[in-house]
């Protein structure tokens, strides 16, 4: 802050605080940046010569099954991306239009199931819809005939993957239409607008921001997503994200995985390089910028919403415009049920008498749990997911909340760089991570270790926990240190009685986040933990792949205890 | 104690100045201000008043010149041991400390005994009335009762100067008047010399025993309120301070030729041939209905007491006040007016 030219030489200047983002950004170059950049480069290497060469290349384009894949793969993303998003707006604008106090609990019921790792929900989804699950007794009951094959298909990899990413879409989604002045819609009905047209022609376009945020999100994250298809889907819905875990872990061939890896990437960039043309990046993290659209897709944009409004104006000659708010609701809270089902549905198959895994449960016991509690590989695994979690939280709070307050406080134009550069390993899908961590890893030493996965983890929690230690300094009144100083007190003492005391709840927030985060998180502990070192959720990934066991049930009914309780500790912590 | 005898300067500021890269926000400023005065720095947004003021406290470094506090050279010093408080703007009260531990906490800075604060605390809160609010949190207390904190909170240590920037912003008019005479009889009792910025000139002519008026990063012109209204330096003086008609013209014979015509100068003002200035007069020294010049009335304003009368003569805009009651201006009408020459003021342009 007293970093004025000072011709008067009295004193020299001092550091701009940007300089406290240096370790962060160090830390994201040396385990993204460099092990991305390797990543690619060995896969244009030849590995003996060293020269540059196609060959790998060549090989998968010429394959049937890698083309498939990947067509396959962005099909699958797209699909999901759309029912994300309509679904996500009823659910969104169902959540805008209610009371305030309704709201914050509805949103908590979103917010939740962000932090269940789609692994457990999906599990969920493989018990409730199995062949003899609840989901086809009732089809039957209701006199449903013929057989019931609701898993291990496209339908199913959809509804998994949309439903592992539902939350995000609506919360990226929701700060824009609660930005949207109400007062904007009775406005346009006294200047002659239906209640349809207020809808179509101002509340749509003003939340599209928000929208294509949201799209932009979902596509990004369900390209490199492998655990639904593994889990819901049969063969012909392979996804990239399984071939690159099949050539490392079975053929040990990181050429091929770091193709697939740099396809996935350039993949990523392109599309965020064209979302930020066109709408600008900076409304992905919640701050909304009004990028004007060009001309000719602004025409094309107005005639869709014309088009809109005059269905649903339609609709309501016909008397059925008043349906509009109750199907709202009753839609939206049937998603969020919907949502909120793997959470509850585990403790009554966990606390099963039977041998096998079912829903509804038949009798009643604690032999799952004593099973857990008693096994080594269980209790182990949970001990070291937790000691990862705490170094991940400790690490990412620190390097975050350094790098935040320096953003918040520099006088330089390198914030906005600083800024993107920490929400890179969320732009960057996980598995590419994944894959270049585990193959710098390998070479320092670091595969299958918890300080390997630690280092990762801490990695893929740094956009969540900058977030947050930014929105704490960005709500700090930074003139209450210049009150506390004129007051007599010294450097340490403002930061010691006034500033720490304001953020404390910020930190606890972004370190439990951060915790949370590590604490079911897959991928990077699937490809560091490499088989040895076994987190909870790797070792719950080997045991559903093998056979599915109601100890499984009890583990996921302990991570959803803790991840519920530590949720609504940092929750309550977060500065709003 | 003999550098703080009678008259003594307790503050100077000599020849200071501040860049951010090109822009001055400062340009070259001496200053100085008597012991127990309350002074105004008064301008409008951008001047340079809350530069100057953040200068003296210490919460942006000096480009160049000096700042001597009570004697002492502070121009390096850091806050925390600079003789100052300073009440901010939106009062920057600690939001997670009582009013009481506000209060109290630059004593604890001073490292004073917890009796000793607790003692000091009460007797401050007091002072400004708010005994009853010491174990409450700034946010459930109104604007004027954290306002009084935060004046609480720089009195506690008897400092050599409080600097006040904008203090009454964020209070709404009644308790603005109410604010503006607690400050005044906190300022009689303790004694306490103050620095106050704002850019209301009736705040400044009610409050401060001298007003520094300040325009584009320079002082246009210090003196009592008084001086200011009856004696403006310049033009901008003569516009800021109070409502006036300006003609602007050139000197020629012993007289300013405006739009209006020729204007005799006062008989205190003797410019040279052909430079160029203009004649001021206050809305209470022109009289309506008599007089050699002829306006038309384009506005009228009830104020109470009076109305203010604006009339339009030459394209010149001139604003008159006459008492409300027994007097009917119609807009429209053609009125006629003057005024008494020695009533008039010259002041050169700059």
């Amino acid at each position: 802050m007293k970093n004025a030219p000072q011709p008067n030489t009295q004193k020299r200047a001092k550091p701009d605080a940007i300089w406290l983002a240096g370790p962060g950004m160090a830390f994201v170059a040396a385990l993204l940046i460099v092990p991305a950049l390797a990543l690619i480069l060995l896969s244009f290497r030849d590995p003996s010569t060293g020269v540059f060469e196609l060959t790998i290349y060549r090989k998968m384009f010429s394959a049937g099954i890698y083309v498939q894949t990947l067509a396959n793969t962005f099909v699958i993303a797209i699909q999901v991306t759309i029912v994300c998003l309509l679904v996500g707006y009823v659910v969104a604008a169902w959540l805008t239009v209610m009371p305030e106090k309704r709201r914050r609990l509805a949103i908590w019921l979103v917010l939740l199931p962000i932090w269940i790792s789609p692994l457990l929900k999906n599990f969920a989804w493989i018990v409730l819809l199995a062949r003899k699950g609840i989901v086809a007794q009732i089809l039957t009951g209701m006199g449903y005939e013929g057989e019931i094959n609701l898993l291990f298909g496209r339908g199913a990899v959809i509804f998994g993957m949309a439903h592992a990413l539902l939350p995000i879409a609506i919360l990226t989604m929701l700060p824009t239409m609660l930005g949207i002045d109400r007062r904007l819609m009775s406005a346009s009905q006294t200047l002659g607008a239906t209640k349809s047209q207020a809808f179509w022609r101002v509340f749509l376009p003003l939340s599209m921001p928000g929208v294509t945020a949201a799209g932009l999100l979902v596509f990004i994250i369900a390209i490199g997503f492998f655990i639904t298809p593994a889990l819901l889907g049969s063969p012909r819905e392979t996804m990239i994200g399984q071939l690159m875990i099949r050539q490392v872990q079975q053929f040990f061939n990181m050429r091929l995985a770091g193709a697939l890896a740099t396809l996935l990437l350039v993949v990523t960039l392109a599309v965020v390089f064209v979302y930020d043309r066109i709408f600008g990046l900076s409304a992905v993290s919640g701050e909304a910028t009004q990028k004007r659209s060009a001309a000719r897709s602004r025409g094309i944009g107005n005639m869709v919403l014309g088009a809109g409004a005059a269905v649903t104006e339609l609709l309501g000659r016909f008397g059925l415009g008043n349906l509009g708010p109750r199907a709202l609701s009753i839609t939206a809270m049937t998603v969020v049920t919907l949502l909120i089902i793997p959470v509850i549905a585990f403790p009554p198959m966990a606390f099963s008498g039977s041998s096998f895994l079912e829903f509804p449960p038949k009798s009643f016991s604690t032999q799952w749990f004593e099973r857990y509690l008693t096994t080594p590989q269980w209790t182990g695994s949970t001990l070291r997911s937790f000691a990862i979690a705490f170094a991940t939280g400790i690490l990412a709070t620190l390097l975050a909340g350094l790098a935040a307050y320096g953003i918040a406080r520099t006088k330089t134009r390198l914030g906005s760089v600083t800024f993107m550069l920490f929400l890179l390993p969320m732009i960057i899908p996980n598995i590419v991570i994944a894959v270049a961590l585990f193959y710098i890893f390998a070479e320092v030493g670091l595969v299958a270790t918890n300080m390997g996965i630690a280092l990762g983890h801490a990695l893929t929690a740094l956009p969540i926990v900058f977030v947050i230690m930014l929105t704490t300094f960005k709500g700090y009144d930074w003139r209450l240190g210049d009150a506390a100083a004129t007051l007599g007190a010294s450097k340490m003492q403002q930061i010691r009685f006034v500033m720490l005391p304001l953020i404390r709840g910020g930190a606890i927030s972004a370190f439990l986040f951060g915790l949370l985060h590590s604490f079911d998180e897959l991928t990077i502990a699937l490809f560091v933990g490499a088989g040895v070192k076994r987190t909870l959720p790797t070792k719950m990934w080997d045991d559903i792949l093998l056979s599915v066991s109601p100890t499984l049930a009890a583990a996921s009914v302990v991570i959803i205890l803790l991840v519920t309780l530590l949720f609504v500790i940092a929750e309550r912590a977060r500065p709003k | 104690m003999s550098n703080r005898s009678a008259g003594a300067h307790k503050l100077v500021v000599q020849n200071l100045a501040k860049f951010y890269g090109d822009v001055v926000a400062l340009d070259h400023v001496t200053l100085e201000v008597r012991e127990g005065e309350l002074m105004t720095l008064l301008g409008p947004s951008g001047s340079g008043k809350t530069t100057l003021l953040q200068l003296i406290a210490g919460l942006v470094d000096v480009s160049v010149g000096s700042v001597i506090i009570d004697g002492e050279d502070c121009t390096t010093t850091p806050i925390n041991s600079r003789d100052i408080g300073v009440v901010f703007q939106n009062y920057a009260l600690f939001p997670h400390m009582t009013v009481a531990e506000n209060v109290g906490f630059p004593l604890l800075m001073r490292k004073i005994p917890a009796q000793d604060i607790a003692k000091r605390v009460s007797e401050v809160l007091e002072m400004v009335g708010l005994s009853h609010a010491d174990a409450r949190f700034p946010q459930q207390l109104s604007g004027g009762q954290q306002q009084r904190v935060a004046l609480a909170r720089c009195l506690v240590y008897k400092p050599a100067i409080i600097l006040m920037d904008e203090p009454f912003g964020a209070l709404d008019a009644k308790l603005r008047e109410t604010m503006q005479v607690e400050i005044k009889r906190i300022h009689r009792e303790s004694g306490t010399f103050m620095i106050f910025v704002t850019h209301d000139q009736e705040e400044a002519l009610a409050l401060s025993d001298r007003i520094c008026l300040m325009e584009a990063g320079r002082i246009a012109q210090i003196g009592t309120p008084q001086e200011m209204y009856d004696r403006p330096q310049n033009r901008f003086t003569a516009d800021f301070i109070g409502r006036s008609t300006i003609f602007d013209g050139q000197v020629h014979n012993g007289a300013v030729e405006t739009a209006l015509g020729a204007l005799t100068l006062p008989d205190d003002a003797h410019p040279a041939e052909g430079s160029k200035g203009c004649i001021v007069v206050r809305p209470e020294d022109i009289k309506l209905g008599q007089g050699a010049y002829c306006g038309m009335i384009v506005e009228t304003v009830f104020n109470g007491a009076e109305q203010r009368v604006m009339l339009s003569a030459g394209g010149i805009d001139v604003t008159a006040t006459a008492p409300a009651r027994g007097n009917a201006f119609t807009v429209g009408e053609e009125v006629k007016f003057g005024w008494n020459t020695r009533d008039a003021r010259y002041v050169p342009n700059d």
